[in-house]
């Protein structure tokens, strides 16, 4: 036996307890998953009657999961722009650990603990009609106009959902990227300065650089989290009103569990998957390659 | 002759014998410990207390018998059961929704089993009401026994209509000309909240039986009968909630954005003079109102066209045995307690304030007003003196309550016709009975 085997077969076995649960616990309900897809399976039944790709032919006909695709890309869109650069300027501004830096840091934080069900709760408080603080300060200021039923009207209740998602995720970026710049070489900010950059060219040729790794782990969980938003909606609109906030993942609920159609909800919580990680894939190759051309 | 007699004393004998073999055996097996595991939704810690309490009665009689109890949400409930039931596992007993949607797809797929034949044997079908058990009776067999019949109606605050010399409405078009005078005074005529979206079943449940008559609602229903949601009947229907009602202001301003919660508060303030929602609320009426007896309840108004008023009725959750249990007898036993009219009418009428479809001793429970007048109009029901229409979302398949939900927000956005509606209700009723 020689050494290098020795040393594998050690790894082997204390990998083995973390292995043995991944594929119990991740492995097998994703290829479960598969093989639901593929049936007609109701969740109670115990036939499993194989359909094919009769699920996935009837998702890419269904209005409404085109209907939920949109929203899921409205979220990921604004819900990853809006948080990184309202992180990103925290962070900058926490970067030289101003005066109450500690207090600044965790109150920007502080949202990021909170369970999503609470979050959900305290904002549809502050949408609430009748109460909600938003509503009384738009009265307050003048502008009665705009006060409205935010999370009942169609046309505004996914952004009224989303807005609360990104409180609550401006605090979890801001963190990152704040230690991110730790590593940022403020020698090279200075080789800048004297270069006669401002603070704009420091910012995207030097800090942007140097924060990429942080940038693309930051982007992609945020990507991710934006195909997959459930609770948070499910909390405060249920997807409504008139599907009005239906994303895929409260889609998938709603079929697999209230319509009883586990199979197709399988199909659909694989495209969400599957759409998660190419966009991921994608955002990420081309950061490499805008490095390597860099 | 002789030997007739011997055979005879013979079989005599035998027969004796194994008859006292057998009554030992039963004896046995009554004496044999049985734990009975029980999922059921009374998460509500009073409600918990009080089903404690009563599970804890049938197991002083029967003291073999424990009882390990767990109480759910009724959401994670139903998400959670299927699974277990289908995986082998799971409880004996269940306390779960009626409806095709929920027992039926368990009993579709032979996870709970039918009871007729302990139905017969505790006489069920001469205790609980016919209507209710309909509810949880499926391809002609009963699969449940029904705890939680409700009736819809609409409730009335009587201080808030006499200090403004408004009297309840009885017709629809009373109730519009109430809705404009109450909210030209400040005050909300109805406290109906549409988020996120099931309120809007039991508005329609009511016009839709006003229209149609209780008869015609049971024959599609419960019997079978042909449905035709998409009805001249059915649009009026929808038309007289969502559109007419809608347009004469009768509901707070952005009622889709509304909680229930949001709703029921309105009612307990005094902001709103009436409410149309279910007798379930009665509990929390009491423990919130100051002025719990100044509120009646009573049926929605009729609409022009239809067949009167009906209170609504519904099988909410009932009890059932699973196929996974070994323990079947001691589970109907069980069961058959929880049904025994003492029980119900100390400890889930008096105390728990359900409404459980037994006939029962009403004047020896001790009720407020308001409840004993539901408790009246049930118990009348009961004995065929009232005619109660039906709650459709009970029973109907999941797309139509899909519809439902979707397109009575849409239509009080004013985004949706009511005959794109009964159009569409029609289309889903069909997609859900495939």
């Amino acid at each position: 036996m020689t050494a290098s085997w020795r040393r594998w077969r050690a790894g082997l076995i204390f990998l083995l307890p973390s292995l043995a649960l991944y594929l119990c616990f991740v492995v097998n309900p994703f290829i479960q998953s598969i093989w639901f897809s593929l049936t007609d399976w109701d969740g109670a039944s115990k036939v499993k009657e194989f359909i094919g790709l009769a699920n996935y032919r009837e998702l890419f006909a269904d209005g409404l999961f085109w209907q939920a695709l949109r929203h899921n890309l409205v979220w990921v869109l604004i819900g990853t722009a809006v948080p990184l650069m309202i992180g990103m300027l925290l962070a900058q501004l926490m970067w030289s650990k101003p005066r109450g830096f500690t207090i600044y840091r965790t109150v920007f934080f502080l949202p990021h603990i909170l369970l999503s069900t609470v979050i959900g709760i305290i904002w549809a408080w502050i949408y609430n009609p009748i109460f909600g603080i938003l509503n009384k300060g738009l009265d307050a200021v003048g502008l009665k106009d705009v006060s409205r039923g935010w999370l009942g009207d169609p046309d505004w209740a996914l952004l009224a959902v989303l807005v609360a998602a990104m409180w609550a995720t401006i605090g979890f970026v801001f963190v990152i990227l704040l230690a991110g710049l730790q590593n940022v070489s403020r020698d090279l900010l200075e080789a800048a300065t004297i270069d006669g950059a401002n603070g704009w060219q420091r910012f995207r040729d030097v800090t942007i650089p140097e924060m990429a790794n942080v940038l693309n782990v930051v982007t992609a969980l945020l990507l991710i989290g934006g195909f997959s938003v459930f609770d948070l909606i499910y909390v405060m609109t249920g997807g409504g009103p008139n599907n009005a906030s239906q994303t895929l993942a409260t889609y998938t609920f709603e079929q697999a569990f209230a319509q009883n159609r586990v199979g197709y909800g399988a199909a659909l919580s694989l495209v969400m998957t599957v759409l998660a990680l190419v966009t991921s894939f994608i955002f990420i190759r081309l950061r490499e390659r805008g490095e390597e051309v860099r | 002759m002789k030997s007739t007699w011997v055979h005879g004393l013979h079989l005599a004998t035998g027969a004796l014998l194994l008859a006292g073999m057998a009554v030992p055996m039963a004896a046995g097996a009554q004496d044999d410990p049985v734990e009975l595991v029980v999922w059921d939704q009374f998460t509500d810690p009073e409600a918990s207390g009080l089903v404690d309490e009563i599970y804890a009665g049938f197991t002083e009689k029967n003291p073999n018998v424990t009882i390990k109890r767990e109480a759910v949400e009724n959401d994670q409930l139903r998400q959670t059961l299927r699974t277990a039931l289908s995986s082998g596992e799971g409880p004996d007993v269940i306390f779960y929704d009626a409806g095709p949607g929920y027992a039926g797809v368990l009993a579709e797929s032979d996870l709970i089993i039918p009871m007729d034949e302990y139905a017969a044997e505790y006489g069920w079908k001469e205790k609980v009401a016919g209507t209710a058990l309909q509810g949880t009776t499926i391809d002609g067999k009963l699969y449940g026994m029904p705890l939680q019949v409700d009736l819809i109606g609409m409730y009335v605050n009587t201080a808030v209509m006499e200090e403004n010399g408004w009297a309840a409405p009885t017709t629809l078009a009373e109730m519009l000309t109430f809705c404009k005078t109450a909210s030209e005074a400040g005050v909300i005529p109805i406290a109906f909240a549409d988020n996120p979206g099931w309120q809007a079943f039991h508005q329609f449940s009511m016009t839709a039986n006003q229209m149609i008559g209780a008869d015609a609602m049971q024959e599609i229903l419960y019997n079978g009968g042909a449905a035709n949601w998409n009805s001249p009947e059915i649009v009026t229907a929808i038309q007289a909630y969502f559109v007419d009602m809608r347009d004469a202001g009768c509901f707070p301003e952005d009622a889709v954005a509304l909680t229930y919660d949001d709703g029921n508060a309105l009612f307990y303030a005094g902001d709103a003079a009436l409410h149309t929602t279910g007798s379930w609320m009665i509990g929390d009426m009491e423990a919130n109102m100051e002025a719990v007896d100044k509120v009646t309840f009573v049926p929605f108004p009729a609409i022009d066209g239809g067949k009167g008023q009906y209170w609504i009725t519904g099988v909410g959750s009932a009890y059932y045995v699973t196929a996974n249990s070994e323990h079947p007898a001691e589970s109907a036993a069980f069961i058959d307690y929880l049904f025994d009219p003492a029980v119900v009418a100390d400890k889930w009428v008096e105390q728990g304030r359900y409404v459980v479809p037994v006939e029962f001793e009403a004047a020896s429970v001790e009720a407020s007003p308001l409840f004993a007048s539901v408790l009246d109009t049930l118990q009348k029901s009961l004995k065929g003196e009232a005619e109660l229409g039906f709650n459709v979302d009970v029973m109907a398949p999941q797309p139509f309550n899909d519809m439902m939900l979707n397109g009575f927000q849409a239509m009080l956005n004013g985004d949706k016709t009511a005959e794109e509606q009964a159009a569409d209700l029609q289309t889903a009723w069909e997609e859900g009975a495939k």
